[in-house]
């Protein structure tokens, strides 16, 4: 080989990274971590994709909280650095209403079992519908429960709050509740899940009301629901760590065995270890007149900004990333999140995992026969959705709840950030 | 011309984020849709009524009362201990000192390790009596209570440091002197070392203040702002209302009134403490 020639192949191998990175999409994509999805979950779901269509190069965000996600958007969209694509694990209508998320088409969401979900605006999906995820549910500690006398899941209200008694009197504490700090989404848990069963899943009309100034908190229904959740709290039937726990040290109360029942998201079976000590069974939250519902949220895909510089490749990737079969698996795996992919086969994909039982009993749970799904409250988009900062008020009041603090004080508190923010 | 450099710099960084603060304080602003509509003001009317700034004042005024006194009256005597040349007092005012270089937030997230309720403060506590478990962040007044605890440390700190350089300035004569008076440790602290000592405490107060007004990222990380707005302070309220409810506008003019009551706070704080300076 002569030295031109060296130095012509010199040359190209110098030059062939620079060329393969000019064909590459950078997108910075906003996750968010927890205890069951950490920054390992993230990484090999990011890579599996990027396995598929080398084309994109992803740097991965991640806010402070997850609770604080829309905040912390808002001030990346302050600073001219909001996310390409970002995970929709929050309150995403006001950021459609700012013309900051882009609608996907009829084609983009081909591969997902139920296409709306949360609901559309304007007649269009502005985050995939990627899991579903069943948020009124009570997990409890099937051995408490025994020794209590407790024979029978509760059905009703009534029965919830026998069962609680009944536990209250064998010396345990009959529910874990809680979120401090940054984790007052936590505490707010039972609430949401109150009034999405009891007021806004009765009431068609109720969100729209709010939204549009007809209507406030002073309604028999909501002070219903806050009182359900303050009478748990007045009798002593919660623990009195609440106000101190962050959400990985609540759901380490229950695991510990430190009370009864534990009013959360399906994604609590992902904490669950196989071997865990005890046998936890788990139960829809009954609505207080009784009626069969179930308080459902089929959303938490990635949403792409209308203000990226490659909306296709945005939404492509968007969608190969919430319907990759592998990731889906690791996402029901660890966070109980069901799958709304119609590629997904429970069985064939889940073949190399050892799911805990707790996991199919969400799955029957979501599929009773005659069960009522309604949405879940502040969460809502479109026409429905609250004024944005309602939720975080809703978040505060519910600690205020946990504090003693009266349901009147409550719907006053609602009422006067309502009228503040309207 | 030669401060030319260092005027620009202090035109960039402090003058125009205060207009710009003023300017937007008369307009109502979204962030996420970059609309302004002038509404002259109605963002300072509205404030005139706003329950949650005076609570979030009153939560301030109460940390800042606590830490000043707290913090000069024991930094005083830190101040005192430490006031000596052997080595090992050379390492302890470097150690004494070490709280102050450190972020606001790191001591934040320290503070948790210490005052959650299986954390080290009620583990210690436990060893003496098992039967007492204080809820030091999740009870509200425990929680405004262990925040003034996480600033003070830092700036016990700050104030042991001013102090000590001021009493190394103070002439050994003058103790000589009291030393042949008779003058007891007591009275020589009294009568030498206090007024002596006006300069640093001007400092220290002034300094303390500006930084309580501002508390926002020790907070954060011990209480959010909880339970419910307990502990929500002033630039914790700012910062919600322009990012969590979208009104930059009337967040800026709360910014506003924040620098106008810290100013006029701090202003009268050194004129008083500045005219025992010279009586001194």
């Amino acid at each position: 080989m002569n030295f031109f020639k060296k130095i012509l192949i010199s040359f190209a191998i110098f030059l062939t990274p620079f060329l393969a990175n000019a064909k590459q999409v950078e997108l910075d994509f906003m996750v968010f971590e927890t205890p069951n999805l950490p920054a390992e979950f993230w990484d090999d779901a990011i890579a599996r994709t990027v396995k598929d269509f080398p084309q994109f190069k992803i740097n991965k965000i991640v806010p402070p909280n997850v609770g604080s996600m829309g905040d912390y958007l808002k001030q990346l969209q302050a600073t001219d650095q909001f996310p390409d694509v970002m995970m929709s694990n929050f309150a995403v209508a006001e950021f459609i209403e700012a013309g900051l998320l882009m609608p996907f088409e009829d084609s983009d969401l081909e591969r997902f079992a139920d296409p709306i979900g949360l609901g559309l605006t304007n007649g269009k999906q502005y985050a995939l519908p990627m899991i579903t995820v069943v948020e009124s549910v009570i997990f409890y500690n099937k051995k408490m429960f025994e020794e209590a006398g407790i024979t029978e899941e509760p059905k009703t209200w009534s029965d919830l709050e026998n069962a609680a008694s009944k536990l209250k009197q064998n010396n345990v504490t009959p529910f874990i509740v809680g979120g401090a700090a940054g984790d007052s989404w936590a505490a707010a848990w039972p609430l949401m899940d109150l009034v999405a069963l009891n007021v806004t899943g009765v009431d068609d009309n109720y969100l729209k009301d709010l939204r549009n100034g007809d209507r406030n908190f002073s309604d028999p229904l909501m002070e219903d629901a806050i009182n359900a959740y303050s009478a748990l709290v007045k009798k002593g039937w919660t623990n009195d760590t609440a106000l101190s726990l962050n959400y990985s040290e609540l759901q380490q109360t229950f695991l510990n065995g430190d009370g009864a029942m534990y009013p959360m998201g399906s994604f609590f079976a992902g904490a669950v270890p196989l071997d865990h000590p005890f046998e936890i069974g788990v139960f829809p939250m009954p609505a207080l007149d009784g009626t069969p519902r179930l308080v459902t949220y089929t959303s938490g895909g990635p949403a792409v900004s209308a203000l990226t510089e490659h909306p296709e490749e945005a939404k492509l990737f968007a969608v190969e990333f919430s319907t990759n079969v592998e990731t889906n698996a690791d996402d029901l795996f660890r966070d109980a999140h069901i799958p709304n992919n119609k590629l997904f086969d429970l069985e064939r994909d889940m073949a190399d995992y050892e799911l805990h039982p707790l996991i199919f009993e969400m799955i029957e749970i979501l599929q009773t026969p005659g069960i009522q799904h309604v949405p879940f409250f502040t969460f809502e988009v479109g026409d429905y959705a609250l004024l944005p900062g309602l939720q975080g008020e809703v978040f505060a009041n519910s600690q205020e709840i946990l504090s003693g603090t009266d349901t009147s004080q409550i719907i006053d508190n609602l009422n006067n950030k309502l009228m503040e923010l309207q | 011309m030669l401060i030319t450099p260092a005027l620009f710099l202090f035109t960039l960084l402090i003058i125009l984020p205060i207009c710009l603060t003023v300017f937007y304080s008369f307009f109502k602003i979204s962030f996420l849709t970059n609309k302004y509509d002038f509404i002259g003001f109605k963002n300072f009317y509205k404030l005139t009524f706003k329950k949650e700034f005076f609570n979030s004042l009153q939560i301030v005024l109460i940390l800042t009362i606590i830490a000043v006194f707290v913090s000069n009256f024991i930094g005083i005597i830190f101040a005192k201990l430490f006031n000596n040349d052997h080595k090992l007092f050379i390492i302890l005012r470097i150690l004494i000192f070490t709280p102050f270089i450190l972020s606001p937030i790191v001591i934040g997230y320290i503070f948790v390790t210490i005052l959650t309720d299986n954390g080290i403060l009620n583990q210690f506590i436990s060893i003496f009596n098992n039967q007492i478990k204080i809820s030091w962040l999740g009870n509200p007044n425990m929680a405004l209570i262990s925040i003034s605890i996480a600033l003070c440390w830092q700036l016990i700190a700050f104030c042991t440091v001013i102090y000590l350089a001021n009493l190394k300035n103070i002439p050994k004569e003058l103790e000589d002197a009291a030393n042949i008076d008779g003058a007891n440790k007591i009275q020589k602290f009294r009568y030498l070392d206090w007024p002596l000592l006006a300069p640093a405490l001007t400092i220290n107060t002034v300094v303390i203040l500006i930084s309580s007004f501002k508390l926002y990222d020790r907070v954060l990380a011990l209480t959010g702002g909880g339970p419910g707005r307990s502990t929500e302070t002033i630039a914790m309220l700012i910062i919600r209302t322009a990012f969590n409810e979208n009104r930059v506008g009337f967040a800026s003019s709360m910014s506003l009134l924040l620098l106008v009551i810290s100013g006029a706070t701090t202003f009268i704080a050194l004129i008083y403490l500045g005219k025992r300076e010279v009586e001194n």
